[in-house]
């Protein structure tokens, strides 16, 4: 059986990769030299915000729908052949 | 820093250019691997990096247009052609439209197409930004004095606050923010390249489309 932590890992790079980028922008505009938009944060900064927000709900809103990995699934499903023609 | 790589009339070498290039071909080849092994026309990347990049640069371009407008409807045309002023995040939503635009025609899913852009855009922003520090393209940051702070007096947008115009007086130094995201991109490739290869579900990566 695979665990729902791997599934999500396996199939989100994407949406990872929303979450990680404007995590990290989000942090090195305390350092950058850009105006304040709104809220004491920098327009990178919202834009950051909105990245984490997007990433983060698609992946939340994937674990919530679908809880449970398929039970007999063997570990190794790369060896799996995909059915049919 | 080094705006100029090499000069030998007429061929002069820009950094920002150069390392443009170079992340324009790490990304493509890391693409080149991920379709592969979506056993997927490995040709593809090209155009799907050239896709990216054209769309990445109007994407950006239009933002920064829209960041700021009041300078653009002055002077339009100046303000178009200038060649500075690009916001990273217009050109990662006009690189997703592009792509987009290019995976469709070949009827590959849009989900599937993201996953194999990540790790190569990550690496590619990594790149792309040490060329953002050897020309000096204004995206440093605040004024400090930490160990590793750097002043770039040779800067191509010139060795002047980008939020006020004014020059830094001598002895300043700043943040080299450009570092920083180019490190924590790298960090970010690193993550996404070793979470691949704990393999996929062949063919239904993306059943729950």
């Amino acid at each position: 059986m695979v665990s729902q932590k791997k599934r999500v890992s396996e199939r989100n790079h994407f949406w990872l990769y929303l979450i990680l980028a404007g995590s990290m922008r989000f942090i090195v505009e305390f350092w950058r030299a850009n105006p304040v938009m709104a809220f004491s944060m920098t327009e990178y900064q919202w834009f950051s915000l909105g990245l984490i927000v997007l990433g983060g709900s698609y992946i939340y809103g994937q674990v919530a729908e679908r809880p449970r990995y398929i039970e007999d699934e063997p570990f190794d499903i790369r060896l799996k052949k995909p059915k049919g023609g | 820093m080094y705006p100029v790589l090499f000069q030998n009339e007429p061929f002069t070498i820009y950094s920002l250019g150069l390392l443009l290039a170079l992340a324009a071909v790490c990304a493509a080849y890391v693409v080149r691997l991920e379709l592969k092994r979506y056993r997927l026309d490995p040709e593809l990347a090209a155009s799907m990096v050239f896709a990216a990049v054209a769309g990445g640069l109007v994407g950006a371009r239009l933002l920064f247009i829209l960041e700021e407008w009041n300078a653009f409807l002055r002077s339009p045309w100046d303000f178009i052609f200038s060649g500075a002023g690009f916001s990273w995040y217009g050109g990662l939503i006009g690189g997703i439209i592009a792509v987009t635009w290019c995976v469709r025609r070949r009827r590959i899913l849009w989900l599937k197409a993201a996953d194999i852009s990540a790790p190569a855009l990550a690496l590619g922003y990594g790149v792309g930004r040490i060329g953002c520090f050897l020309a000096g393209d204004a995206t440093w940051g605040k004024v400090t004095d930490v160990p590793w702070a750097m002043a770039f007096p040779n800067a191509v947008a010139g060795w002047v606050d980008p939020l006020t115009g004014v020059p830094y007086p001598p002895g300043a130094k700043v943040h080299p923010t450009q570092i920083y995201e180019s490190i924590q991109s790298l960090i970010i490739f690193g993550i996404l390249w070793s979470l691949r290869k704990r393999g996929y579900p062949n063919g239904t990566i993306f059943g729950f489309i």
